[in-house]
């Protein structure tokens, strides 16, 4: 076995005008064979992150490792990572297969065992026939498999991936997210996946770095970042949320305006902090009957019913605190606007961030 | 769209182009002078326009000094739009501002500058002056078109070329000079053109021995008028129909061509 | 004037100036706008300079020669001849060219690609051969006055080498260049903006007046300003069809150079030219930027 190949940031920072920080401070280790995805809306540093590890950005701050080797003083074309672009950047004036054969040229790699190498990688995403097709010629999920196709035949120790499902429209794009997966377990190479989407995010990662204006907020498991987010901002840009301002209480009890004590998992926080709950709208139980009140039960007015098909959005309210209540539409009960109903969440599922 | 905008445009477009043919019945007519519709028809003005070194003479002065210009103009406009698009340094509004320059000033100024310039460094008359001033001329032309394509370009192909192995050379030579070919080629084609048109510089710098072929109709017109210039007319009127043919025809074939699904 | 922007360059002591001088000069941006600035400095920028020169110090040094213009009265006809002219030029070719580039704007097609096509064949082909086409249409012998005498009028008008026929050619040879400009604009103009404006009750002309006009008017003053610049300038039509005795102002530059042999006129002429030309670039940068003018 060779050495582990990783990729390893610290305290990277990168500031375009002075006293402005694009990114700030990012410390960041990637184990071998890992799929992390950089998460955050547009302009939270996550593609200036990429940016600079593919080398196209320089560090202000901080050094950035490949396989334990420094590589900041390394030229774009030295660092052997792969990426597949936003918008694919094929280059349109050669067919597939000359895309897929560009860094094997690049490498003077001879041309029979470039030839069968281009081959392989196209077969690999299902392109097999379409090697002799101009960028022009082929769809958007096709060029999308070129793409990954040209980032992956030379074996990088490393696949940037920058928002590259972005174009695609919702089933192939979902379509696309397997095959990646299905890639990135065949052939266990490192990848790093900037997406602004925190379903994909979600669904693809081994773990997912969250970022928010310049800095990481978060790193972990899609189910840690997504039960127990640190900050309220990761809490609300990774699913839906019911996110509620209180103050602890002794027995992880605490109290919301309006609402009364709810019961939390936070038996650990001393009493009288300023604290978030965070209340995932698909953990509440809803019954039409009215509940009597107690730390794990409450009755909201049903002010919007939404039907997304397989579940029921309920948007309630209670004494100036709108509630989202997420039910499988198999589990709704009969209700309508207006009407009072019942619910009730496990103390478990509600997730308590200190300020 | 009402029907009678349409038809007054075509008729617009028409009444745009029609005069200009009026050339080529006068090119094979008899009369020695201007008239129309010439009393007869015969080739006598074509075999004297290609026999005479009076208009033989210029074509080739043309040919050669809008090469010329165009190698200079693409040498020292190119690199200029590179600069102007990818990076921003000192002065660089300045640098803007002087390589459009040249088509701001009127023509008959430079002139009148290039003829008292070059006659100081013994350039006037000499096929190098008109060069030299038609170079001028023609690198806002390369740097106007060459800059609307660099903008338009896509700079993360290079970063593509670069991340899969490519130094800058390489980068250049393999993606950016393909990409950007058809540009290179219009800014060269419209260098070579603005330089075969010139007329005013030309007309007081070529002197006789360099005279260009504006200079040759120009004078003709001034003079006695040489029915030859009717044979000249025609053949860069059909010069620039077969070019827009071509381009037209080129254009089809490439619609014609089976889009993929 | 290359050695001067190194210099300035490295004085600001920037991140690459730590590196030393050699760095400077090699740095990417230099190579690349070093020379096409020296090449312009010494074979664009020094004759200028000369004609600027020249205007100030031949014969004699000092403003003569621009005191003489200014009090001559047929140089100033000459001037307010040349404006008086663009402006007709500019406002005939307009009228003609807008509804060429509307249709081809909006219509496409077929149409579309003939009348692109008729203007892109008038636009490349040689003011020469057009101003000779005029010569023989407005000639002695030509076809008008040949249909005039046909009809009756006798003795006919003289066509030829007068001001109309400089100005009617001129409208004609820049209606190209002006249905480019506008169509540059127009095919820009989203299509929708004309059906919101009939879903909205606008009826097809006053929706053109309301919607389509206001956006189309960049490329009516880039149309504009550019053939009113050309024109000030234009030298070959005029000499060869128009009025010898009323000239234009280039026309008269070149009477200066060639006939009279007065450098020192001809180049305070020329400044008064360049400056009108100058002047409503200046204008027009502000406003709109000097790049957008030519796409």
């Amino acid at each position: 076995m060779e050495t582990a190949r990783s990729l390893s940031l610290k305290s990277v920072t990168k500031s375009y005008l002075p006293g402005q920080n694009a990114v700030e401070a990012i410390d960041l280790d990637v184990a071998p064979g890992e799929f992390i995805s950089f998460l955050g809306p547009s302009g939270s540093g996550k593609t200036t992150t990429l940016m600079m590890i593919a080398g196209f950005a320089r560090p202000t701050r901080g050094e950035i490792s490949i396989a334990g080797r420094q590589i900041d003083a390394v030229e774009p074309y030295d660092r052997n990572i792969g990426m597949v672009f936003q918008n694919y950047a094929l280059f349109p004036h050669m067919n597939a297969a000359q895309n897929v054969g560009f860094p094997l040229r690049m490498r003077g790699v001879a041309k029979v065992p470039a030839q069968a190498k281009v081959k392989a990688a196209l077969a690999m995403v299902g392109l097999a026939e379409y090697a002799g097709r101009a960028p022009a010629e082929l769809s958007g999920g096709q060029q999308q498999r070129v793409a990954l196709a040209r980032a992956l035949v030379f074996q990088p120790d490393l696949v940037l991936l920058d928002e590259p499902l972005g174009a695609l429209d919702k089933t192939l794009r979902e379509q696309m997210q397997m095959e990646l997966k299905r890639i990135h377990r065949e052939l266990g190479v490192t990848m790093v996946y900037v997406t602004h989407d925190q379903t994909e995010a979600m669904a693809m990662s081994d773990r997912i770095a969250v970022f928010n204006r310049g800095r990481i907020e978060q790193i972990g498991t899609p189910s840690e970042v997504y039960f127990t987010p640190k900050t309220r901002f990761v809490a609300s840009f990774v699913g839906d949320s019911n996110l509620l301002s209180g103050k602890t209480r002794e027995g992880g009890l605490v109290d919301v305006a309006g609402v009364g004590p709810i019961a939390t998992s936070a038996g650990h926080v001393p009493p009288g902090k300023d604290v978030s709950i965070l209340v995932r709208p698909e953990t509440i139980r809803i019954s039409s009957e009215r509940a009597e009140l107690s730390p794990w039960r409450n009755s909201i007015t049903v002010e919007e019913i939404v039907n997304y098909g397989d579940s029921v959005l309920v948007l309630g309210r209670k004494a100036g605190q709108e509630l989202r209540v997420r039910v499988p539409s198999m589990e709704m009960p009969d209700l309508r606007r207006g009407d009072e109903c019942g619910i009730e969440w496990a103390p478990t599922r509600i997730h308590v961030i200190e300020h | 769209m009402s029907r009678s905008t349409v038809i007054i445009a075509v008729i617009v477009a028409i009444l745009l182009a029609g005069p200009m043919f009026i050339v080529v019945p006068m090119s094979f007519s008899t009369a020695p002078s201007l008239e129309f519709p010439p009393p007869g028809y015969w080739l006598g003005y074509y075999r004297r326009f290609f026999s005479d070194p009076n208009w033989t003479g210029p074509v080739l002065n043309s040919f050669l000094i809008g090469l010329g210009t165009m190698v200079l103009a693409m040498l020292l406009g190119a690199p200029a739009s590179f600069a102007l698009v990818r990076y921003r340094f000192r002065l660089r509004a300045l640098f803007r501002l002087i390589v459009m320059m040249p088509l701001i000033v009127p023509h008959i100024v430079m002139a009148l500058g290039y003829y008292s310039y070059f006659g100081s460094l013994g350039l006037v008359q000499s096929m190098t002056g008109v060069i030299l001033a038609h170079a001028c001329l023609s690198i806002p032309v390369v740097v106007l078109t060459l800059t609307s394509a660099l903008v338009n370009f896509d700079r993360r192909l290079e970063n593509a070329a670069a991340n899969l192995g490519a130094r800058p050379l390489t980068t250049f030579r393999l993606v950016t000079f393909p990409i950007l070919r058809p540009a290179f080629f219009v800014a060269a084609l419209f260098a070579f053109i603005h330089s075969f048109d010139e007329a005013v510089i030309a007309i007081f710098i070529s002197g006789r021995d360099s005279a260009t072929l504006p200079r040759q109709m120009f004078n003709s017109f001034q003079m006695e008028a040489d029915p030859a210039i009717s044979a000249a007319s025609s053949l860069l009127l059909a010069a620039v129909l077969a070019a827009l043919g071509a381009q037209f025809a080129a254009r089809l074939v490439r619609k014609q061509r089976p889009a993929h699904s | 004037m290359a050695l001067d922007l190194t210099l300035s360059r490295s004085a600001q002591g920037r991140a690459w100036s730590a590196a030393g001088w050699a760095s400077a000069l090699i740095r990417p941006p230099f190579l690349l706008y070093a020379p096409a600035s020296l090449f312009l400095a010494v074979f664009f920028l020094a004759p200028l300079g000369l004609v600027i020169w020249m205007s100030v110090s031949e014969p004699t040094v000092g403003f003569d020669n621009y005191a003489e213009f200014f009090a001559s009265k047929y140089d100033l006809n000459v001037l307010a001849r040349t404006f008086q002219t663009a402006l007709i030029v500019t406002i005939t070719s307009l009228v003609f060219a807008y509804p060429v580039a509307y249709v081809a704007a909006r219509k496409g097609g077929a149409v579309g690609s003939f009348l692109l096509g008729i203007v892109a064949l008038s636009f490349w082909t040689s003011f020469l051969v057009r101003t000779y086409a005029w010569m023989v249409i407005l000639g002695a012998r030509g076809p008008v006055v040949g249909l005039l005498v046909a009809l009756g009028v006798n003795p006919p008008p003289r066509l030829l080498f007068t001001t109309f026929a400089a100005t009617f050619a001129m409208a004609h040879m820049l209606v190209p260049f002006m249905v480019l400009a506008l169509y540059a604009v127009m095919k820009r103009i989203d299509e929708v903006y004309m059906r919101a404006a009939a879903s909205l009750g606008a009826r097809p002309l006053k929706a053109f007046l309301t919607v389509y006009l206001p956006q189309s008017l960049p490329g009516v003053l880039n149309g504009a300003t550019l053939v009113f610049i050309t024109c000030l300038g234009f030298y070959v039509t005029p000499t060869l069809i128009g009025s010898p005795q009323d000239k234009m102002i280039a026309g008269r530059i070149g009477q200066q150079i060639e006939q009279l042999l007065e450098f020192g006129a001809a180049s305070a002429t020329s400044m008064v030219l360049l400056a009108a030309a100058v002047a409503l670039f200046v204008i027009y940068d502000r406003l709109f930027g000097i790049e957008k003018m030519w796409r």
